[in-house]
């Protein structure tokens, strides 16, 4: 595929296509069409490898890496399954960073990565379960809360043929039956409410011999020496907007996990290296965005907002920010609030939308966006719709994205002008270039 | 916890329903059964409460939905300011028409 190594060594152990859609110059926009939780993993800017394998029994890994394209990341990996065609082969790859490619790694298949600092990770993990009656029983090894067993390098690499059982790296059974929506809303849900007292960074198992020398697997979970506490930051003097600092799990002194568990489907947006400004405002009105921004800690992103909204105390008001990515916290833009960014060149910008209906119920949002060119300081006064959308919206969007994926369709985004008519009346006119 | 339930529960996790042919699906939710009042699976009752009163909501609701074609939400492209400066001030049928002889798709939204 392309530039990717080849990972067919290890059975199942494979790159996916993202589906990206041309955004004009070298920017692509990414959406995941799913409603299932997903991590943002940061690393930091300090030289960041973990230093040992995990596995993960019940999770596969689904990554795609962010990142300056002229990085190398390594990846090793190990098959770790009792009763796989490719067990206890090992495999080293080299690759870059791009939001093309999705490196996905089964249950029971050990991964470590070196060259990770200043890469930012989107996992949008699949999850399978145990056989159903082990489950029932208690017979699984498999822990929900803690899915990932650490195994050292130094003992799975110095791994040689015919090694006594007791020196070998572990074989696991992991589990094969794919995971349901439901159990994925159920999941969320034990995240959100687990992430509401998080008192301690994420467990991990390592494996220790008791006083008697029995093999014993224990599960650990430092406390958190700090981590960020959900709170709301207004952007005065514009009411409504603001910054919303989220919590995350540590897993290092500069590094962590996000769990995002709205439930709302996301897209990413990948601005590429040359340099990448909005030349006009973009303006919703019937979309809160909801922007993660990520990428290096000492990129500088410059965004200007104008009021647009219908009856707001704060009509036309103006403020222009500056700002550097950070993973754990999320930049809320209501609807109506005009809003243009310069600096986003090397900045990948993660969007999880709050939608809202018109007075008949219905929302497009291929089109909701109002390009007002820089320069015209005639402001509209805007009517921003008011119904916040449920459930069913948010699966309707996300059926029309695997339809639409599924054909192989890859339409730009469009531009949407406001334009006089023959009577003089603003038109908004979507324009988009053929494929 | 009526078997029933029980296996609507258990059945509910799984994306494809498995083993339901050999009887260890039967096994499943007769063990599930032993441990309800208890514990609950994965020892958790907060998931089993969860998981019920899913299952006893409107079943339809996951069926239902508008088609929707929009793959993406209100994405600006970097390239605004060039098809302004090439029409600058288009009244309405004047902007179509350009826009349909340079290539683009035109959509009026009203």
């Amino acid at each position: 595929m392309s530039d990717r190594p080849e990972l067919a060594a290890i059975a199942g152990l494979r790159w996916s296509r993202n589906w990206r859609l041309p955004n004009g110059g070298q920017s692509f926009v990414v959406p995941f069409a799913t409603r299932r939780a997903f991590n943002v993993v940061f690393h930091g800017r300090q030289k960041f490898s973990y230093g040992h394998y995990g596995v993960h029994l019940g999770q596969e890994d689904r990554l795609t890496f962010l990142g300056a394209p002229d990085r190398t990341i390594t990846a090793h990996f190990m098959d770790l399954r009792a009763g796989s065609p490719t067990g206890g082969e090992r495999l080293t790859a080299h690759f870059a960073p791009s939001s093309e490619f999705e490196l996905r790694i089964p249950p029971g298949v050990a991964h470590d990565f070196d060259g990770l600092e200043e890469i930012d990770t989107v996992n949008n993990y699949a999850v399978f379960l145990p056989d159903p009656a082990q489950w029932a029983a208690g017979e699984q090894e498999w822990d929900m809360d803690a899915d990932i067993v650490n195994v050292p390098r130094a003992q799975a690499e110095g791994e040689a043929e015919g090694e006594a059982e007791e020196a070998r790296a572990p074989r696991f059974r992991p589990n094969a039956l794919p995971a349901s929506d439901v159990f994925y809303r159920l999941l969320a849900e034990r995240q959100r409410e687990g992430m509401a007292h998080l008192a301690h960074s994420h467990a991990y198992t390592v494996d220790a011999r008791d006083a008697s020398g029995s093999l014993r697997q224990l599960k650990i979970s430092e406390r958190a020496s700090g981590g960020v506490e959900a709170r709301v930051e207004p952007i005065p003097p514009i009411a409504g907007l603001h910054w919303q600092q989220l919590p995350y799990v540590e897993s290092g002194p500069a590094s962590g996990i996000r769990p995002l568990y709205e439930g709302r489907p996301y897209y990413l947006v990948d601005h590429g290296t040359a340099h990448y400004a909005h030349d006009a405002f973009g303006i919703h009105l019937g979309q809160d965005d909801h922007l993660t921004f990520l990428g290096r800690e000492d990129a500088t992103v410059q965004v200007h907002f104008v009021d647009c909204r219908h009856g707001s105390d704060t009509l036309h008001a103006e403020i222009a920010l500056e700002f550097s990515p950070a993973a754990h916290r999320t930049l809320v833009i209501p609807r109506g609030v005009a809003h243009r960014f310069t600096g986003l060149e090397n900045v990948f910008t993660l969007n999880q939308g709050v939608a809202y209906l018109d007075e008949n119920g219905e929302y497009e949002p291929a089109t909701d966006v109002i390009d007002w060119p820089v320069g015209r300081t005639d402001y509209p006064v805007l009517h921003v719709n008011d119904q916040p959308a449920q459930g069913e919206y948010y699966d309707a969007l996300v059926a029309g994205q695997q339809r639409m994926r599924a054909t192989g369709a890859a339409p730009s985004t469009p531009m949407v002008l406001m334009v006089p008519d023959g009577e003089g009346k603003p038109v908004r006119v979507a324009i988009r270039q053929r494929g | 916890m009526k078997k029933e339930t029980s296996r609507k529960f258990l059945s509910s996790l799984y994306r494809d329903l498995p083993g339901e042919g050999d009887g260890s699906f039967d096994v499943a939710v007769t063990r599930l059964i032993d441990t309800q009042g208890k514990k609950a699976v994965a020892g958790d009752q907060a998931l089993q409460s969860l998981m019920i009163h899913y299952l006893t909501s409107d079943p339809k609701r996951a069926t239902q939905g508008r088609e929707i074609s929009a793959a993406v939400a209100g994405i600006k492209m970097a390239a605004v300011s060039a098809f302004t400066d090439t029409f600058p001030d288009a009244d309405l049928e004047t902007l179509i028409r350009e826009a349909k002889a340079a290539g683009h798709h035109v959509e009026v939204l009203g």
